[in-house]
Formats: structure tokens, sequence, C-alpha cells
């Protein structure tokens, strides 16, 4: 293979490793930005997502990961892209009728093996300080699928903010915890409208806590089905949360985890 | 009597039908229920019998409602099923009051010659306990996994604050299975860097039988009989004590490293070295945080900035001191964090007095530790041109070789080359991942083949073969 040194053309030898250091720099820019925040879900990954979801084989594992790398897809992406879209069409397929329930939960579940394999290097607690965030992340007792509160502490602990996990906890367990930990704000992942009156139980036990004023942020698919101000504001009110928002930067961002909320976007 | 309804009130038809599905129901284009029939462990046949003439709606929960209403609106203009156009699925759920809900999976068939439906149903109660359980794995299955997280995170921070130098090691391969950073300090290697290598690569003369005998000794004998091994990268003898244990079927030996001269973490001569550069080196030395907030300022810093003492500049974030300020600093942490390091970045240091000095910057990424630490240091670059001749030695992103490019060639020429650097360099890539498949190559890249042939030939990567 011919050396990276022969550029053509141009004149003068100096010139050439310039223009090439200056090539090489826009390469390392471009390389970075390999996960554009807003880019349209790339459909033939999407649907090699959904694929493994509904096989949960060894060789579609294979073609996932060998997708990403050719692609230089980063994990980051795949987290907030393309595996809450794929849990949408699985959700839809069920919907639809195409696929039964026993199915769509089996799907899930494997899209949930994926996630905690590529988000396992996301370690906020390794590096953590005494001042960086720590967040209580809770369940609600009534929800089924814990897909989305695991993506969403895959996305926080990703901002370097510590996330203590909750899922499905009971009143007790809840007042322990506020009771032996001191938390700086506490996240509520609520997909099902049936869990709102579990919601407000749960927010009336942490306002009753030793640490009363911590900010109680309401999320998850109650926040995303429901996405006007209107029915947000509704939902603050029947809950009782301080702030109701689907995402977790917007949600770092108004508990005063501004720097933390930097590095998630 | 229309065949719709003669199709479940004849006793065979309906036998026949609910020995397939445990609940049939015929309902027209508005959903009204025109019969009903069920396995009476599902429905009951007074249950069944008093859905007649209300809308099937009424017994479901609102959910399910609102997605029959919307599918028969979706089917009523479509053509009858046949086995080209198989029925439509939909699951409902029937309210039969408070906490009594059953699940059904109903297969809709719109009927040929009537704008009516046959909904076949299977009872989901069985699949929803599967389901249930399923779900409920899953969470233990989370609640598991978060809570190994908590003690893998436990086990990494004991390891790595603990003053002994500490490896585990495994008995059968005497590989190291484990190691902390005082440890993998003391041999003079990184900690990634000896994850699963024999532990004797690390020591002169160390065999499975040393290994052994200091596992003895740790067991049951005076400090007179611990054996003493040489490093083979620091020539450091270290003392080694061990004790044996079990983990997962497998036998692991817990071993303490120590260096009796110099103390356990070698903060010997090499440190009181490092200390003194630090001080009083030619060259300015910086720590900063994560974020580029001064930890530590050697006293050749103080010079160059002209600032009276240490304390006046800790806690300030160096780029207050950077002649592009949070610019700099965001190239120096970028850099450094992504690659490890950055070299001789140009730019300017600020003085107390408002003067600006040229300097350039070294950067290193210190994140074999707890909390990464960026060391800079800084070289007076007031005469470094004359001092320096080779500039092809300067790293990727010193601006002073982009500013001289700008001024040798016009913009539309600069970005010209730089377009067909660029080509060249990911054909290069795509060429070296396919391991010189040019049609996957070819794909990777987006082009056709024939544009790929063209591209390589333009930039001399055929051999003669290919031509």
């Amino acid at each position: 293979m011919p050396c990276l040194m022969e550029a053509p053309k141009l004149a003068p030898q100096g010139d050439q490793q310039l223009v090439q250091r200056l090539a090489l720099r826009v390469v390392s820019e471009l390389t970075r930005n390999s996960c554009p925040p807003n880019a349209a879900p790339n459909a033939e990954f999407r649907a090699l997502l959904v694929q493994l979801a509904y096989r949960g084989d060894a060789d579609t594992a294979a073609q996932v990961f060998d997708y990403m790398k050719r692609r230089r897809m980063c994990a980051e992406a795949v987290v907030d892209i393309y595996l809450p879209a794929a849990v949408h069409q699985i959700g839809t397929a069920w919907h639809d009728g195409e696929l039964n329930i026993l199915d769509a939960t089996l799907a899930i579940s494997r899209l949930q093996v994926l996630l905690r394999d590529i988000s396992s290097n996301w370690s906020s607690d390794k590096t953590g300080r005494h001042n960086s965030g720590r967040v209580l992340l809770l369940l609600p007792p009534g929800e089924q699928h814990s897909m989305g509160a695991m993506v969403a502490a895959s996305q926080i602990r990703r901002a370097g903010v510590s996330v203590k996990v909750g899922l499905l906890p009971d009143i007790k367990a809840i007042s322990t915890l506020m009771e032996t930990s001191r938390f700086q704000s506490v996240f509520i992942s609520a997909s099902n409208q049936s869990v709102i009156a579990e919601c407000s139980q749960m927010i009336a036990t942490i306002r009753a806590s030793a640490h009363p004023a911590v900010p109680i942020v309401l999320g998850g698919g109650l926040a995303v089905a429901n996405h006007t101000q209107a029915a947000h504001e509704l939902l603050r009110k029947q809950t009782r949360a301080d702030h109701v928002t689907a995402d977790v930067k917007t949600a770092l961002q108004i508990c005063g985890l501004v720097n933390a909320a930097v590095a998630a976007g | 009597m229309n065949a719709s309804s003669a199709l479940l009130e004849d006793s065979f038809l309906g036998a026949v039908l609910t020995s397939f599905a445990d609940v049939c129901v015929v309902i027209s284009a508005d959903g009204l229920v025109v019969s009903a029939l069920a396995k009476s462990e599902t429905f009951s046949p007074d249950l069944c019998a008093s859905w007649v003439g209300t809308p099937l709606a009424n017994q479901l929960g609102a959910a399910s409602a609102r997605r029959l209403t919307e599918k028969l609106e979706a089917l009523s203009h479509s053509p009858a099923n046949s086995p080209r156009r198989p029925a439509a699925w939909l699951e409902l759920i029937h309210d039969l009051g408070p906490n009594q809900t059953v699940p059904i999976r109903y297969a809709l068939h719109k009927m040929p010659n009537e704008n009516k439906f046959l909904l076949a149903g299977e009872d989901q109660r069985s699949i929803m306990e599967i389901q249930q359980q399923l779900l409920n794995a899953q969470i233990a299955l989370e609640r598991d996994y978060e809570a190994q997280r908590e003690i893998d995170t436990r086990y990494r921070i004991l390891m790595d604050f603990t003053d002994e130098a500490v490896a585990l090691v495994a008995i059968g391969s005497g590989a190291i299975v484990d190691i902390n950073h005082g440890a993998a300090q003391l041999l003079g290697y990184s900690r990634s860097d000896m994850i699963n290598q024999p532990l004797s690569r690390f020591f002169k003369g160390f065999s499975r039988e040393s290994l052994l005998s200091v596992i003895d000794n740790g067991n049951h004998s005076s400090a007179s009989d611990i054996r003493s091994f040489e490093t083979r990268n620091t020539q450091r003898s270290l003392q080694l004590t061990g004790k044996i244990f079990r983990a997962s079927g497998e036998q692991l030996a817990m071993l303490r490293l120590s260096d009796t001269v110099e103390g356990t973490v070698g903060d010997g001569q090499l440190i009181s070295g490092l200390r003194q550069l630090f001080l009083k080196g030619v060259d300015a030395i910086v720590f900063t945080d994560r974020d580029g907030t001064i930890l530590a300022a050697g006293e050749t810093f103080l010079n160059l900035t002209d600032f009276p003492a240490n304390s006046a500049i800790k806690g300030r974030s160096v780029a207050e001191f950077l002649g592009r300020g949070t610019v700099d600093l965001r190239v120096l942490l970028d850099n450094a964090r992504r690659a490890g390091q950055l070299r001789m970045y140009a730019t300017k240091i600020k003085t107390d007095f408002g003067t600006q000095l040229p300097v350039e910057i070294s950067a290193t990424w210190l994140d074999d530790q707890f909390e990464p630490v960026l060391a800079l240091v800084f070289r007076n670059a007031t005469n470094a041109s004359t001092v320096r001749v080779d500039q092809s030695a300067a790293p990727d992103s010193n601006m002073s070789n982009i500013v001289e490019l700008v001024g040798s060639s016009t913009l539309k020429d600069i970005v010209s080359e730089t377009t067909d650097v660029i080509e060249k360099i990911c054909i290069e890539t795509a060429i070296e991942l396919t391991r010189n498949n040019r049609v996957a190559a070819a794909e990777m890249l987006g082009l056709s083949r024939q544009s790929l042939y063209v591209k390589l030939r333009k930039y001399g990567m055929l051999s003669k073969d290919d031509d």
C-alpha cells in the first residue's frame, strides 16, 4: 500500500505535510462527531436490532456489533436513539396484533441484555467526587418493563452522576433509602397511566422523609405520551412531583447537576 | 337467522369453533355483538348471552375498546379474509368488574358477503402468568446486576486505595487475575498490561514452585522464611507473602508485595527526584483536575506567570493563564482525554502583569488512578524557532502550522488538497479494514466499484496486476 505521505499534486513537500496534518485534524473531528444528536435513525440498523430482539441468537448479536464497528456507531447513539426506536417498533407490532405479549416481552428482554452489554463501562461511581451528583432513580410498583428506567440509568451514569436504581420498591424500602442515603434528586421513570397513584404515594413518602426538599422529577413513557406542557402540568399536580420531563439531560439541568447535563449532551 | 349468527348457534359448528378458540364472537361493523360462544372456563354461557345486542366495547377496558374501534374502522372497507388475506390479530382486555380482567388475543376474520366480523379468541391468562414470571425474573436480574455493580465498585475502590500492594493469581495457570495499582507500580507496569499475564513474567527466576512456596510461607512460618524476588522491570527486591483461597471452583492466591527498603508504594528516590523536578525543573509543571482547575503548580510556573505564591493560583482554572483561554483548555483536555497525551501545543501564557509569552504545552492524562489528573508541562517558546529546525516533528494540532498553510495558499487550494488527502486516507482505511476486498471497501465507502477504481488509480493505489 502506498505511503500516506505521497499526497498528490501539491508542490512543496512541507506544504503536503501541512495539508495532511490539517486533513487528519478534520478526520479526527469527523470521528468525534460520529453521534450527531438529532440524526434520523438508520433504518437498516434499527431493523437489525429488532431482528436481534426477535431472535436473540449469537449470529445476529455479532452482526449488530459488526455493524456498529464498521459504521463508527457509538454506544451512546445506540442507547439514546436506536434502542428506544426498536422498543417502539416492538410495542407497535404488539399493539397491531402482529406479536403476542410473551414474544414482545422476550424481545424487550433481549434488548435489555444488549443495553447492559454496551453500557457496562459507563460507571460514574469509579470517578465520582464527593460533590458530584447522586440520584435515586425509581421504577414505581405496577410498572412491568424496566427497560426505560435502565436506559435512563445508563444515560445518567454516562453524565458522571452516581445512580441508585430502585426497581418496584415498596414504601418501606423508599423510607429506608431516604433515611440512610443522601440524594441530590429523585427521578421516577413511569410509563403507564395506571401507576400515577403509586407515583403519588412514593412522592408523599419522600416528602415525609428526613430530606423532604429533595427535587423530584417524573419522567419516562408517561411524560413522552403526555408531551404537551399542559399535560405535564397535570401530571405534576396529580403526583406532586416538582418537575415533569421526558429528557434526562433536562432533568439533570433542572436539578442543578448542570455540568453533568453538559457531559450527557 | 342469517349465516353469521347461525355460525355460532349451530351446535356442531359452535363445538368445532370452540375446540380451536376459547371464545368466539360475531360482531357487526359498528361493534354490536350478534352472537357469542365461549369455553365455560373462560366466560360463562350466561355472560356470553348477555352480550348479544350490546357493543362488545362495553365488555372491554377503555384502551381495548379504543383499539377495537380503530381496528374495525380500518378493516371495514377491506375484502373478506381468505387464505391469502390472513386474519388481523388484536389483544383485548375484558373487564368483568373490580380487579377482574381477562386478556383475550383475538383473530379478526372479516366474513364473506356480510359486513360482519368473527372474532376467535385465545384466553391469555396462562400466557400472562408466564409473562409476569418473565418480568419478575427480569426485574430480579436487573436488581442483581445493580447490586453487582455496587459490589464491583466497592471492590475496585478497596483495591485502589489500600496502602498494600496486592495481586490475585490463579494457582493453576499462574496468571494474574487482578492486581491493584500499588502492586502494578512496584512492578513497573500499568495494571491493564498485567491482567491475564503470568506473574513469572514480571520477576526474575519466578516459577510455579516459587508461587507455591510463597503461599506455604504465608500459611505457617516466621518472618525469616519470607521470600524475596527481583522484579524484571524495576530491578527491585520485593517480598511476597500470600494466602490461598477458592472462588467459583478455582484456586486463587492473594499475594502481598512489599519493598522493605523503599516502602510498599516505592516512595523512595524516584518520588523525591520527581518532587524536586516539579518544584525546580526548567520547564513549568502544573497538575489540574479533570476540569482544568489547578491542583498544584511548581515554582517555575510561578516564575513564568510572575505570580507571587502557589496559593494565589491553586483552585483557579488554568484557562485563566492561557492566551486563548477556555479554547486552549478545551483543546488540551479533549486531546489528552481522548489520546492520553498531546505534545507541544503552541499557545501563549498570560503573566500577572498582563503580558503574554509564547509557550509550548505537553499534556498528559493521568487516569491510572481513582481521580484522573491532567499533567501540563509548559516550555517557554520565546526562542523555540531558532532551537527547533525540524517542523515536521510538530503535532497534528499545532495551530502555528495551520497559520503557515493559510498564508501560503488560497482557501480553494487548501480545501481541494485537504479533500484529496481525506479521500485517500478513508480509502486506504477501508481497503485495510476489508483486507483488500474492493467490493466490501466500495460498499463501506458508499461508492460504486467503478468509482473506487477511479479513485484508487487517481491516488496511485493500484498495483500493476490491478491494471
